[in-house]
């Protein structure tokens, strides 16, 4: 087991690099003189420029501008923004916005998906199954811009039993058209996997050796087939947690929540390098970290990778 | 020996003149039709084939030959005839605030959102098939590096990589940008997909009774390795062009795909979203018309999926 | 409990007109299969009872069918299945869970399968005990006294160390400790009947034995009946009173077993004997004759006259590396024999005993750690990596593989998988390779209409043929069969041994057999290399091995052959 989680650290290592490298050069590369843009229109003497300049080392190479930003990153250094803002202050008022949107969306994915995908899998083939399989077809096929605004309009709008967007009211009915937006994009995935691993291990041989011993139906579905066929779906969900608390750009923009995304939108907008390049590395972290994690608790719900054997 | 019969001895009947077992009987009435073929013939047998399908006519149609549909410039807009209704003479599904005509609009929205989808969709495809096929049949290193090269760039955040490359190439107008940036994150799904089916066929034993055979590495590859591992990659990419449209649509609402003045079905949906309470249906339009382009695709690749693997269904 | 020695010869199990059929499809491309039609036997207390069959024959489902354990869309659509007058067709399933554990056990066929990998041995074996005390009318059991219970049920299994496998997963244990442990739990709550399907064809020979013994020896102490499930008719015929002979869904013959082994009355019945290799007792001969001029000319460097000795092997040794360890595995160790010219060699031994390693060594498709192969004299050393004569050498030695599904590719159709060597080799016009093929084809006795078709739509048997079409596609000197009939059925494998054999006396082809199977050795081979743990143990002319062998595991293996012994 700790040969395996070293294993997968060591892999992370040039995932981490890597992925913080790009993201880095393709922030940096932005056109413009951020710096400049600062001041507006107001005339700025080039000393003043070339103080700031130097503070943020943007006189330095690239690749120095990055080992310096990665030092930062490992002193717990998070930097200020080209406006004074302490980034981390920036994250600590957007995060707990997208964390509660990310949460409720989370909840919406495991009841639905999770919930409908067990159901059809143990009725494989019959009509609630088609029905579902073809709805979530339909549903995966909206695009969440088009679903954010259909929700607006006929709940919003038209039956006005739902606020229209969130703003400042980060509450539970103000979430929740937008966390079920945001939900909806994987949830037919969900529905899919839980299905397909149900019905995989529903005709599995060890099931049936379990009810020839003579145990009951419902042991036979809590021990055998449930507890097997979950390890794929929570390591699916895990994966997805996090990319549902990265932030979601267009849910965010649509229903006005000020969140991580709309945070990051809108300094790439304006140009804000440091800010942009610190929050996305701070959640490319959160994803690598969180991957390894879910790897191992993989490996601890099935002791045959726990011990390090393959499994076909 | 005894010719006894106990009484326990069952014996069911039969006719001694019929040779009753012909071991291993060939049935030479049976059709053949092979992998390709089979797949073809349970897809026409699928309904959810055909709609898709006929959708995706009429979207063709409406690429090439827009004027089929209608005769109307969509960057014409004439301020008079501003937020015109449904069924307004002259414009079937009226017109903008800007007074720009909705039909027309969604015709020509058609062409850029298809390019996009379906040439970022070849592209991913292409070079994912090259990178996963090197990565499964290679391996060893070149696989360990492949396969990081791929993590690194799925553990990106997709949305703010497209928006930060948007952004980057501000200056650079058109289609081509978007192709462009889609398609450099756009080959790791296929790529993983690819890599795996790879691997599993690399060990079959018809490739190692080919190497027996003094087949090389490479006609190994490409003539059994390949053609074994590259079905399933057609249905999902089938699925990605639509996820490619939305995408553009999405990009274009955030204020940076197309621009202009151009017909997107995305800045469509953007503009209509200020006057969603007086006009509804100016919103309505585009939004259907780009879910159905989704659910095209996505019938399609479900429909080639089963035809392609029977067993995943059932 | 004890009433059930008591109860011996009484009625246990009237099994009358069961039928079971499976649908697929749907609307239009509904199928009905008829998988077992008006299936009618007994089963009385105490009694062992067989049925054997082909694969397809309704064997494993009119078991399943017993305990409605019947897989996807199988139904029993008629009849009445008795157990101890409780009907069990129709029954509710409250009924069905009573009876299954307590009063039918079932040991089933793939141990690999067959036990939860995520959970601990102890846990599998103690429900299975905890279902089944309160059925029985004694009181729940406490965890200690369920443990107890539960290493009990190990220790009789035969499992040493009971307590400490408790605690271990399925996937520590080897394929005969997993099988002992799915008899502990079918025998935990004394069965009136144990149903064994296949439960030991995914087992070494000497392993099956063992473990079959053993169960022999706790059913009789126990004197629970048994219905086993077998396509091995001598392993029928040696561990049951009573045979049930079935051929596609219908029992064709029952009795007792000796009375049908020397007296079958059906022609299936009659043809299945006489296929059956654990009974037959010598080489097959075949009445072609050896056409010395279909053979290509010449070995690999153009000498027309051949060798006594196609290959030699000497001191042959392969070593692997263990992934993640330090110390490594010697697969081949030490080995040297050789393969007469025209003849078949078979290389005998149990899974790892390095059988198939060797085979790959010899096609060149695996490198040498230490010693040497001749192939026509020549040092293989020299020539495998020099390509023009490396290319030569495929051309010359061919292989068929064991699994009849995976070794043609599915994409091919069957013609252009025949004419595949000649092209790689390219030899002869697109004409000249159809012919070919052709007569390939009418050389392993199928019609020509096959050449349009693919793999998936023909049998296992025919498939075989196609591979063996293949192998002789460029008139190789040799063929390796690497467990080429192993996982065909009894008769379709005397079939393919028979064809093997007449090519083999038409021209004049060196075989290197590679089995785990004795009894089918003794049906082919001329000389006979056994081998265990990378060793030889012993090795000479089939006869002699067979009916003088020497060496302690030789003589094991000859005794483990199901079924050698039953007609004396």
């Amino acid at each position: 087991m700790l040969n395996y989680v070293l294993k997968r650290i060591l892999q992370a290592i040039p995932v981490f690099i890597g992925s913080t490298l790009l993201i880095y050069a393709l922030v940096f590369l932005m056109p413009g003189d951020p710096v400049r843009a600062l001041f507006g229109d107001k005339p700025v003497s080039e000393a003043t420029l070339t103080i700031i300049r130097t503070q943020y080392h943007l006189n330095e190479p690239f690749i120095i501008q990055y080992l310096y930003f990665l030092k930062g990153l490992f002193t717990f250094d998070l930097g200020v923004t080209f406006a004074g803002r302490e980034i981390i202050d920036v994250i600590a008022s957007v995060f707990p916005n997208t964390l509660m949107l990310g949460t409720l969306a989370f909840v919406f994915e495991v009841i639905i998906g999770v919930g409908l995908g067990i159901f059809v899998g143990l009725k494989r083939g019959s009509f609630a199954d088609s029905f579902t399989m073809v709805s979530s077809l339909v549903l995966v096929s909206i695009p969440p811009l088009v679903l954010g605004y259909a929700l607006q309009f006929l709940f919003g709008i038209q039956l006005k039993v739902l606020p229209v967007t969130v703003g400042t009211h980060m509450d539970f009915l103000h979430l929740l058209m937008p966390s079920f937006v945001l939900a909806t994009v994987s949830i037919a995935t969900i529905i899919r996997l839980t299905r397909a691993s149900i019905s995989d291990v529903r005709g599995a041989d060890f099931v049936r050796t379990a009810r020839a011993k003579g145990i009951s139906e419902g042991l036979v579905i809590r021990r055998h087939i449930f507890r097997n066929s979950m390890i794929p779906v929570i390591t699916y969900l895990g994966i997805d947690l996090v990319a549902l608390f990265s932030g979601a750009i267009l849910t965010e923009q649509i229903f006005n929540i000020q969140g991580v995304g709309n945070t990051l939108y809108k300094y790439i907008l304006i140009g804000e390098a440091p800010a942009v390049v610190t929050i996305a590395t701070l959640f490319l972290i959160l994803y690598i970290v969180s991957n390894i994690v879910i790897d191992c608790l993989y490996a601890a719900l099935d002791p045959r990778i726990r011990y390090g054997k393959e499994v076909a | 020996m005894t010719n006894t019969i106990s009484a326990e001895h069952f014996v069911a009947p039969f006719n001694e003149d019929e040779d009753v077992i012909t071991v291993d009987a060939l049935d030479e009435t049976a059709k053949s039709l092979g992998f390709w073929g089979e797949a073809w013939a349970r897809l026409k047998r699928n309904p959810l084939f055909y709609i898709p399908t006929a959708f995706l006519i009429v979207l063709l149609v409406a690429v090439f030959f827009p004027s089929i549909f209608t005769a109307i410039d969509p960057t014409y807009c004439a301020i008079t005839d501003s937020s015109l209704p449904v069924g307004a003479p002259g414009h079937l599904l009226g017109t903008t605030t800007q007074g720009c005509d909705v039909f027309s609009r969604l015709v020509y929205g058609a062409q850029p959102s298809l390019q996009i989808g379906i040439i970022v969709t070849l592209l991913g495809a292409f070079f994912g098939v090259i990178i996963g096929t090197v990565a499964g049949y290679m391996g060893g290193i070149l696989d360990a590096i492949l396969t990081r090269l791929i993590e690194i760039f799925i553990s990106l955040p997709s949305m703010l990589s497209f928006i930060v490359f948007l952004q980057m190439m501000k200056g650079v107008p058109g289609v081509f940008k978007l192709i462009f940036i889609f398609s450099v994150f756009g080959w790791m799904s296929i790529a993983r997909l690819m890599r795996a089916n790879v691997m599993a066929a690399k060990n079959q034993e018809f490739v190692t009774s080919a190497k027996a055979l003094g087949l090389s590495n490479f006609g190994r590859m490409f003539q059994h390795v390949l053609p074994n591992s590259i079905a399933p990659v057609i249905a999902v990419a089938t699925m990605n062009v639509g996820a490619w449209i939305v995408l553009e649509a999405s990009i274009s609402y955030l204020g940076l795909g197309l621009g202009g003045n151009s017909a997107s079905w995305g800045m469509d949906i953007s503009n209509a979203t200020n006057t969603m309470i007086v006009a509804p249906g100016m919103l309505f339009f585009p939004c259907l018309v780009l879910v159905l382009t989704s659910l095209t695709f996505i019938l399609l690749g479900d429909a080639l999926q089963d035809a392609i693997d029977p067993k995943a269904r059932r | 409990m004890s009433t059930l020695k008591e109860r011996k010869g009484q009625p246990l199990l009237t099994v009358r007109d069961l039928d079971v059929t499976f649908t697929a499809g749907y609307g239009k491309d509904k199928v009905t299969v008829h998988a077992v039609k008006k299936a009618s036997f007994e089963i009385k207390a105490g009694e062992r009872v067989a049925i054997v069959g082909e694969s397809g024959s309704g064997k494993s489902t009119t078991a399943h069918a017993l305990i409605d354990l019947l897989p996807g869309s199988g139904k029993v659509t008629g009849g009445s299945i008795d157990f101890v007058n409780r009907e069990l067709v129709g029954a509710k399933s409250k009924l069905i869970e009573e009876i299954r554990g307590a009063g039918i056990g079932l040991v089933p066929q793939d141990p690999m399968s067959n036990l939860n990998p995520v959970h601990k041995i102890g846990k599998q074996v103690e429900e299975a005990i905890a279902a089944n005390v309160t059925k029985t009318g004694e009181k729940k059991l406490s965890k200690a006294e369920l443990k107890k219970r539960a290493a009990v049920a190990l220790e009789n299994a035969g499992l040493k160390d009971a307590f400490d496998r408790l605690k271990q997963y399925p996937h520590e244990f080897s394929g005969g400790m997993r099988q002992r442990v799915l008899i502990a739990i079918a025998l935990a709550n004394n069965p009136n009947l144990l149903i064994a399907d296949e439960p030991t064809s995914a087992l070494d020979v000497t392993v099956q034995k063992v473990i079959l013994d053993h169960l022999d020896t706790m059913v009789e102490e126990l004197g629970t009946a048994v219905l086993f499930i077998t396509h091995d008719l001598g392993l029928a015929a040696e561990r049951s009173e009573k045979l049930i002979v079935m051929y596609k869904g219908e029992i064709v013959e029952s009795g007792p077993s000796l009375e049908i082994l020397k007296n079958p009355v059906h022609p299936y019945t009659k043809k299945l004997i006489a296929a059956a290799p654990s009974i037959a007792a010598t080489r097959i001969q075949s009445v072609k004759e050896f056409h010395h001029a279909a053979k290509q000319g010449g070995g690999l460097h153009g000498s027309a006259d051949r060798r006594e000795n196609l290959v030699e092997v000497r001191n042959l040794t392969r070593v692997f590396d263990i992934r993640g360890k330090k110390e490594k595995l010697t697969a081949v160790d030490n080995v040297t024999f050789d393969v007469p010219t025209g003849k078949t060699t078979a290389i005998v031994g149990e899974s790892g005993s390095g059988k198939s390693t060797v085979a790959n060594m010899i096609l060149g498709l695996l490198g040498i750690t230490n010693g040497d192969i001749y192939y026509d004299g020549q040092n293989m050393k020299e020539f495998i990596n020099k390509q023009d004569l490396a290319k030569k050498f495929r051309s010359h030695v061919q292989v068929v593989f064991q699994n009849p599904y995976g070794s043609l590719d599915p994409m091919f159709s069957i013609g252009r998988a025949i004419e595949e060597p000649l092209q790689i080799h390219k030899i002869g016009t697109k004409e000249e390779q159809r012919k070919r093929m052709l007569e390939l084809l009418d050389m392993v006795e199928l019609p020509a209409s096959v050449a349009t078709r693919y793999p998936n739509e023909l049998s296992g048997g025919q498939r075989q043929r196609i591979a063996i079409a293949r192998a002789l596609t460029l008139n190789p000197e040799m063929i390796v069969l690497d467990e080429a009939v192993s996982a065909l059925d009894v008769l379709v494998q005397q079939q393919i041994l028979m064809l093997l054999n007449d090519l083999q006396a038409e021209l004049g082809l060196t075989y290197l057999f590679i089995t785990h199977d004795l009894a089918v050795v003794r049906l082919v081979a001329d000389n006979t290399v056994v081998m265990e743990n990378g060793k030889i143990v012993e090795a000479g002319d089939t006869e002699t091995v067979f009916n003088n062998p020497v060496q302690a595991y030789t003589k094991n293996l000859l005794d483990a052959i199901p079924g050698r012994n039953v007609l004396g």
